[in-house]
């Protein structure tokens, strides 16, 4: 199964982790997700003036470039770019004067270059995260024919922060306030699931750039949470959360007092980790809060190899 | 298209004289029609002591911005490598001023942050594409541009190679930003750090130090200027077309 990939600019040098683990996981499943052959920044939020004409554009141009592949699908891992896009999607089907606006600019701009333009509706590129591909592509109860290293019961609480799930009306991903889908892969891989009640509080998200301190208070409720619950890890599917659970575990203990430290995994690690992709290639040295002696504790890789 | 312009009486005028209506900075001079923008700027009476360098294409001096008659899209080219055309309608942009980083090359780190600590507005681009459209060179200025943002130094060298730093692309762009400066950082980040060193230059720098055309230029030095004259007209010069393989007659100086 091929389908394109939008990889969003953190991954390729911010979160080679979530990025390489994703790309290998998708392969030991046989899934080949293929990056387009050239992408643009979809920019990064969706845009919420009224006059979004300029933001609407550049994650369309991405979505109409997949269309010129003649593929009908995209996958994303950043939940950033996932919400972008396919709000973008939802923006240009429901707002006929937007949707003529975009068309008229892009198609002026791909004829320039000499290729064909096509209006493009909204509707024609549906928008994927890698966790839909293995919920609805593979399915979850699917997977264990491809396990080769069971997790042992490793404890893990799925954190699923906001841009996967939010606005329900749009995304139509999980349950915002009960989501599961994380919890479901992981109790396939043989994962002990640590329900916790801060699973979908914000973590402080680019807050954190402005308001450090208030972001420093969202992501440590979120960490003690987890630990109360008897979490050994938590999981996570973007690079933001990563950044704020990770990260700062150094500045919540300079402002908060000692705590143990949390390792924050992405969930493709762990996938990937299951399905026997060599640790090498799950980019576990690339974390703040080292997750290798937790993983060596149970005998998930072994310590000579790092 | 250009019929939407042209009257009766205008057309027959061009076939008499031989000559093309152009309009320089909204002025009409009538033109040979073979002429570049630039010789016509200079036919037309201009003296060119800004925006013009090479004559040759590749000095990136004399940016031009023109419109042709019956269309709203605005063109772009290099006025020493664009021929007139009836009716165009012309401005040179040879400078355009834009935000310019100062670094030393040395104390940097081929990464993306510096590349986004230097020029930080790159952050802005709104992805319309029109870098791209502006750009004589037909470089994909958005792509080079998307691979920065990313942090992907190697790409966005290899993507701007062709870059003359003429400018168009900051004068079109609406979030301001420098593409050619970002452009040129990022192939100075690759030459430097990321790409394999030349072994056969480097060795050649040394001869050259150990004074290895010390005679030879010492000779040519006393040379009488005739006899000069002489040498360089009949001198062997490398093939427009040759490949590779190509070695002179007279090897001595290899």
């Amino acid at each position: 199964m091929k389908i394109p990939y939008y990889p969003g600019c953190t991954m390729v040098e911010r979160a080679k982790n979530y990025n390489a683990s994703g790309l290998a996981a998708a392969k030991a499943l046989g899934i080949e997700l293929e990056e387009l052959p050239k992408w643009t920044c979809c920019g990064a939020t969706f845009p919420l003036t009224l006059d979004r004409i300029a933001g609407l554009t550049s994650p369309t141009r991405v979505l109409v470039s997949t269309r010129m592949e003649g593929a009908d699908e995209l996958v994303t891992l950043c939940p950033f770019c996932y919400n972008t896009l396919k709000r973008v999607n939802f923006a240009l089907k429901n707002n006929p004067e937007e949707r003529r606006r975009i068309n008229a600019y892009l198609k002026d701009d791909f004829e320039r270059e000499g290729s064909t333009y096509e209006n493009y509706t909204g509707e024609e590129v549906k928008v994927l995260h890698f966790l839909e591909v293995l919920r609805d592509k593979i399915g979850f109860e699917n997977l264990k024919d491809h396990i080769k290293r069971d997790l042992k019961g490793l404890k893990i609480a799925s954190y699923y922060g906001c841009m996967l799930l939010r606005p329900e009306k749009e995304l139509n991903f999980d349950d915002t306030d009960n989501p599961s889908i994380m919890d479901k892969l992981f109790a396939a891989l043989g994962c002990e699931i640590i329900d916790f009640p801060h699973k979908v509080e914000c973590c402080g998200s680019y807050i954190s750039l402005n308001s450090p301190e208030a972001a420093l208070q969202s992501s440590y409720d979120i960490i003690l949470s987890a630990q109360r619950f008897g979490a050994d890890a938590i999981a996570v599917t973007c690079s933001l959360c990563a950044f704020n659970l990770d990260e700062r575990q150094g500045a919540m203990m300079e402002k908060f007092g000692p705590i143990s430290p949390m390792p924050i995994l992405y969930f493709s690690q762990l996938l990937a980790l299951a399905l026997g992709v060599p640790q090498e290639e799950c980019g576990f040295q690339l974390h703040a809060v080292d997750p290798r002696p937790l993983l060596e504790s149970y005998e998930l890789i072994t310590a000579e190899a790092n | 298209m250009a019929q939407t312009t042209q009257t009766k009486e205008e057309l027959a005028e061009t076939k008499e004289t031989g000559l093309i209506p152009i309009f320089i900075m909204g002025q009409k001079y009538e033109v040979p029609p073979s002429l570049t923008i630039q010789k016509a700027l200079e036919y037309a009476g201009y003296q060119l002591i800004r925006g013009c360098g090479c004559r040759g294409g590749i000095c990136g001096a004399c940016a031009t911005v023109y419109r042709k008659p019956g269309s709203y899209r605005l063109e772009v080219g290099l006025s020493c490598q664009t021929v007139v055309e009836p009716y165009m309608y012309i401005t040179q942009i040879p400078f355009f001023p834009a935000n310019k980083a100062t670094y030393d090359i040395n104390l940097l780190e081929p990464t993306g942050e510096t590349v986004a600590s230097l020029y930080p507005e790159i952050f802005k681009c709104i992805g319309c594409n029109t870098c791209t459209r502006s750009c004589p060179m037909d470089i994909d200025v958005l792509e080079y541009i998307s691979q920065a943002i990313r942090g992907n130094i190697r790409r966005a060298a290899e993507e701007s190679f062709d870059c003359v730093m003429c400018g168009l692309c900051a004068a079109r762009c609406p979030s301001e930003l420098a593409q050619y400066l970002t452009a040129i950082l990022c192939r100075r980040l690759y030459a430097k750090y990321q790409l394999a060193k030349a072994e056969h230059l480097e060795k050649q720098v040394k001869a050259l130090e150990a004074g290895k055309f010390e005679a030879d230029l010492r000779a040519l030095m006393q040379t009488k200027e005739e006899q000069l004259k002489t040498l360089y007209k009949e001198r062997e010069v490398e093939p427009a077309m040759a490949d590779e393989t190509w070695e002179p007659k007279d090897k001595s100086h290899l």
